[in-house]
C-alpha cells in the first residue's frame, strides 16, 4: 500500500514544520517556568507573552486565557459566569461539541437550567429561536462556529447580535472555523472563543479560552495565581509557543489554503457523485467550512466504512471521533434531516493544508471501492 | 499478501494471544471488537474481566497497537439485545434455562462478526475458542481442544456448518498455561488479566436481580412451590428464580434435602422432591444443527453433553419423524434441564447439538 490518504484534519492536523521550528528551541534542555524571577523564567515570558498576542490577533484581539486544549477552553466558558455553586440559565445549540454538551450535562445536574435549541435552516441556529430561549436569568449562550461533523458554519455574528442585546454574552466554539475564516467578520460581537491548537497545525495539549469583551471569568481550575488565576499551573512555554506560531499561521496562509482546499474539495464531491450511485452530500458548499465534505451512503454503515478505507489506506471518521474509539450514531445527522437509510452511513471527509489533488483522486477511488465492499454488511442493512 | 484474518477479540488474554499468534506468524491481521451491551447502568465497580466492557475494548485496542495491527471496535448492542437477550428473558419467562453463549456464537461471532469480516476484506476469521478444527474434505470437523477443563466446542454446536469453513481456532492445540505463556512472552498487557466466568451482559452475576430489572412484571410473578405428590408446600415469586437441581433458596422447610425437579410455567408451579428424582434416562432434542455429519436417519451411538461442566455421557440417539431426537442415556444423569443444549459427540469430534425440550424420567 502506497502512503495512508490523511483525510481526517478535522480530528487533527499534522504539526505544520514552521509551527515546530518555533517551538524547537524552547524544547531544548533549557528551564521554560515563565513564573520564574530569574534570566530563564524571563525569556520564557517573553516567549508566551509573544503567544499571546498572536492568539488575540487571530480573533481581533481580546484576553488570552491559555487551556490544555477546546475541551477545557469549552468547559471554562460555560462555567466561569455562573458563581459556584453554578446557577442560572444557559442557551446553547443542540449540535455542539461534545465538550459542550457533556459540560452543560454536569452543570445541569449541579441545578444550572439548560436550554437547547435545534437548527431551524439547514442545520443553522436561527436568530429568532435564540431570541425566544433567553430569559432574565440567562447568564450564557454557546453556539459553535462551525460544527466538527458536518463542516456546517453557524451565524454566529447574528446570534451574537441576539445575544448582546439582551446583555448575554456568547461563547463559540471556533476551533474548526479558526482554520478557514477571518474569526472577527464569522463572528462579530461574540464574547469568548475556544480555540486548539492541534485543529490548526499547532501541537496537542493547547489551546485557549479568549475573552473579547472584558469580564469576570471563575476558574475551574484552582492552583497557583498564573494567567492571574483563572488558569493556575505552569505555563507550557514550548506549546504555548508552538500554538502562538501555528495561529500567525492560520492568520497568514488561511485566504489561500481556504481557496485551494475549497478546489480540492469541490472536486472529491464531484468524483463522489459520479463514482457513488445513491450518494448524498448533506451540507451544501455555501453551507459549510471549505475543507470538510460530509456525505452519507445509504445502508451502509459508517463504522464499517471508516474500517475498511482505512485498511486500504484512506483515513477519515464516522461522526466526531472520540476517546473510546466507538463510533456514535450522529445527532447532528439527525438535525439535518437526512433520511433513515442513510443516517448509519456518513462520513466525514476533511481536507488540510498537507492534502493534494493525487489524494482526492486516491481517496475517491478507495471510498468507491469501500462502499462497495460495506454495503449490506450488517443485518441492519439487509436489503429488502 | 497473505490472506487477511479477522480475529474476534473481546479484550481477554485468550483472544488477545490468538491474535498475536497470527500476527506474529506473518498473517494479515485485523483485530474486530464488538460492543454489544451498554455498561453504563450496569455495577462497574469490578471493571475488568467482562467481555467487551468499555475498559476491555481499551486492552483489545492496546494489544493491538502493541503487536501493530489494525483494531476495530463496532457497537452493536441493538443487535445482541434483540437477537439474545431478550430471547434470553422470553426462555426464562417461559420456565427454561438458556444458554446464551451458545446463540451468541450462532448469530454474532460467526455470523455478524463475520460479515463484517468479509467486508473488511477478510477470507478467515479467528477465536480464542479452546477448540481445534480440520478441513477434511469440504466438511470442517470440530474437536474438543487439547485442554480438556478449557474445551469449548459444547458452546459450537449449533453454529451452522456454512460458517465454520473459513474459521480458524489458534488456541485449540494449547492449554491455558502456555496461552498465558505466550502472553508473556509477547509481552500483552493482559497477560495476567483474570478470567471471566459471567455472562457479559451481567457483570455483576446476579441473573435473577437482572431479570427483575429488566423485566418487572416477573419478579411479583407468584409461583407455587409443590412436592412430587401435587402437594402445595408453599409460595414464592419469580418463576425466573428456579432452575432444575436448584437447591438453595427453595424457602421451605423439610425434613430432607430438597432440589427443584421441574419448572412448569403452564401452572406457575416449582416441583421439589429428593435429590433421586433429578435423574432422566432420555430426553428430547429439538432445533438440531449438525456439524461433522449429516442428520442422522437411524439411531446412532453418541456421547452426550448436557451442559457445560458435564462429562459427556454414553447415549444413544433416535431420530424421530418430526425432526426432533430422543437421546436415550446409558446411564440416567442428573438435573437434564430444559432450555439448555445438548452437544452430540464421537468422542473428540463434535457431530452437532440441539435444544433440551424436556426430559424423561
Amino acid at each position: 500500500m502506497a502512503h495512508p490518504i490523511y483525510f481526517d484534519y478535522n480530528a487533527t492536523t499534522p504539526l505544520a514544520p514552521e509551527v515546530r521550528e518555533a517551538m524547537d528551541p524552547w524544547l531544548d534542555s533549557i528551564p521554560t517556568n515563565p513564573g520564574a524571577v530569574h534570566s530563564f523564567g524571563r525569556a520564557a515570558r517573553a516567549a508566551v507573552e509573544q503567544a499571546r498576542e498572536q492568539v488575540a490577533d487571530l480573533c481581533g484581539g481580546g484576553d488570552v486565557i491559555f487551556t490544555s486544549g477546546g475541551t477545557e477552553a469549552d468547559n471554562l466558558a460555560l462555567s466561569c459566569r455562573l458563581g459556584w455553586p453554578p446557577r442560572g440559565h444557559v442557551v446553547v445549540s443542540d449540535i455542539e461539541h461534545p465538550a459542550v454538551l457533556a459540560a452543560c450535562a454536569s452543570l445541569a445536574a449541579l441545578g444550572v437550567e439548560i436550554s437547547t435549541l435545534s437548527p431551524c435552516d439547514q442545520g443553522r441556529v436561527c436568530a429568532e429561536d435564540l431570541e425566544s430561549a433567553i430569559r432574565e436569568d440567562t447568564r450564557i449562550v454557546s453556539v459553535q462556529a462551525a460544527n466538527n461533523e458536518t463542516g456546517t458554519v453557524q451565524p454566529v455574528a447574528e446570534l451574537a447580535a441576539v445575544a448582546e442585546r439582551h446583555g448575554v454574552p456568547l461563547h463559540t466554539d471556533a476551533v474548526q472555523a479558526a482554520s478557514w475564516f477571518n474569526l472577527p467578520e464569522l463572528l462579530g460581537g461574540a464574547s469568548m472563543i475556544s480555540l486548539a491548537g492541534h485543529k490548526i497545525a499547532g501541537p496537542t495539549g493547547v489551546g485557549a479560552l479568549v475573552l473579547r469583551t472584558p469580564m469576570e471569568v471563575q476558574p475551574t481550575l484552582h492552583g497557583g495565581g498564573q494567567q492571574r488565576a483563572r488558569r493556575p499551573g505552569t505555563e507550557p512555554t514550548a506549546l504555548l509557543v508552538g500554538f502562538g506560531a501555528a495561529c500567525e499561521r492560520a492568520s497568514r496562509e488561511r485566504v489561500e489554503q481556504a481557496e485551494r482546499v475549497g478546489v480540492l474539495a469541490r472536486e472529491l464531491v464531484g468524483m463522489l457523485k459520479t463514482r457513488i450511485p445513491e450518494v448524498r452530500i448533506t451540507v451544501t458548499e455555501a453551507d459549510r467550512m471549505p475543507n470538510t465534505v460530509h456525505v452519507a451512503f445509504p445502508d451502509c454503515p459508517a463504522d464499517l466504512l471508516v474500517a475498511r478505507a482505512d485498511l486500504d489506506g484512506l483515513a477519515i471518521s464516522a461522526g466526531s471521533a472520540c476517546a473510546s474509539g466507538l463510533s456514535h450514531g450522529s445527532h447532528v445527522l439527525a438535525a439535518l434531516g437526512v433520511p433513515a437509510r442513510y443516517r448509519d452511513g456518513a462520513v466525514r471527509i476533511s481536507l488540510g493544508y498537507g492534502s493534494t489533488r493525487e489524494e482526492v483522486e486516491g481517496a475517491a477511488l478507495i471510498l468507491a471501492a469501500s462502499v462497495d465492499a460495506v454495503r449490506y454488511a450488517t443485518p441492519d442493512v439487509a436489503p429488502a | 499478501m497473505s490472506e487477511r484474518i479477522a480475529v474476534a477479540m473481546s479484550g481477554g488474554v485468550d483472544s488477545s494471544v490468538a491474535a498475536a499468534l497470527l500476527a506474529e506468524a506473518g498473517h494479515d491481521v485485523v483485530g474486530v471488537t464488538l460492543q454489544l451491551w451498554d455498561y453504563s447502568e450496569a455495577n462497574l465497580a469490578e471493571g475488568k474481566g467482562r467481555c467487551c466492557s468499555p475498559a476491555d475494548i481499551a486492552d483489545a485496542r492496546a494489544v493491538a497497537a502493541q503487536v501493530d495491527f489494525p483494531h476495530y471496535v463496532f457497537d452493536h448492542t441493538e443487535h445482541f439485545r434483540e437477537q439474545i437477550v431478550e430471547p434470553f428473558l422470553d426462555d426464562y419467562t417461559a420456565g427454561l434455562t438458556p444458554s446464551p453463549c451458545i446463540s451468541c456464537n450462532r448469530h454474532v461471532k460467526f455470523d455478524l462478526l463475520w460479515r463484517m469480516a468479509e467486508a473488511l476484506g477478510a477470507t478467515r476469521l479467528a477465536t480464542g475458542h479452546y477448540v481445534r478444527i480440520e478441513d477434511t474434505d469440504d466438511r470442517p470437523r470440530i474437536h474438543r481442544a487439547v485442554d480438556k477443563d478449557k474445551d469449548q466446542s459444547y458452546f459450537l454446536f449449533d453454529v451452522p456448518r456454512a460458517q465454520l469453513g473459513h474459521v480458524m481456532f489458534p488456541l485449540g492445540h494449547l492449554d491455558k498455561n502456555e496461552v498465558r505463556d505466550h502472553a508473556r512472552r509477547l509481552g500483552l498487557t493482559v497477560a495476567d488479566k483474570p478470567e471471566s466466568f459471567e455472562l457479559c451482559f451481567i457483570p455483576d452475576g446476579d441473573k435473577d436481580e437482572f431479570i427483575n430489572r429488566e423485566r418487572p412484571q416477573e419478579a411479583g410473578r407468584p409461583v407455587s412451590i409443590s412436592g412430587t405428590d401435587g402437594e402445595r408446600m408453599g409460595t414464592a415469586s419469580g418463576l425466573h428464580r428456579y432452575t432444575i437441581g436448584q437447591r438453595k433458596g427453595l424457602g421451605v422447610s423439610s425434613s430432607q434435602r430438597l432440589y427443584v425437579l421441574d419448572v412448569a410455567p403452564e401452572t406457575d408451579t416449582i416441583v421439589v422432591g429428593a435429590e433421586d428424582g433429578l435423574y432422566s434416562s432420555s430426553l428430547t432434542a429439538v432445533r438440531c444443527n449438525w456439524v461433522a455429519i449429516e442428520a442422522p436417519t437411524e439411531s446412532l451411538r453418541v456421547q452426550a453433553k448436557i451442559r457445560h461442566r458435564h462429562t459427556p455421557a454414553e447415549a444413544t440417539l433416535q431420530p424421530n419423524s418430526d425432526g426432533t431426537y430422543d437421546v436415550r442415556f446409558d446411564d440416567e444423569q442428573r438435573a437434564v434441564t430444559p432450555g439448555q443444549g445438548v452437544a452430540f459427540y464421537d468422542h473428540g469430534l463434535l457431530l452437532g447439538g440441539g435444544w433440551i425440550a424436556r426430559a424423561t424420567p
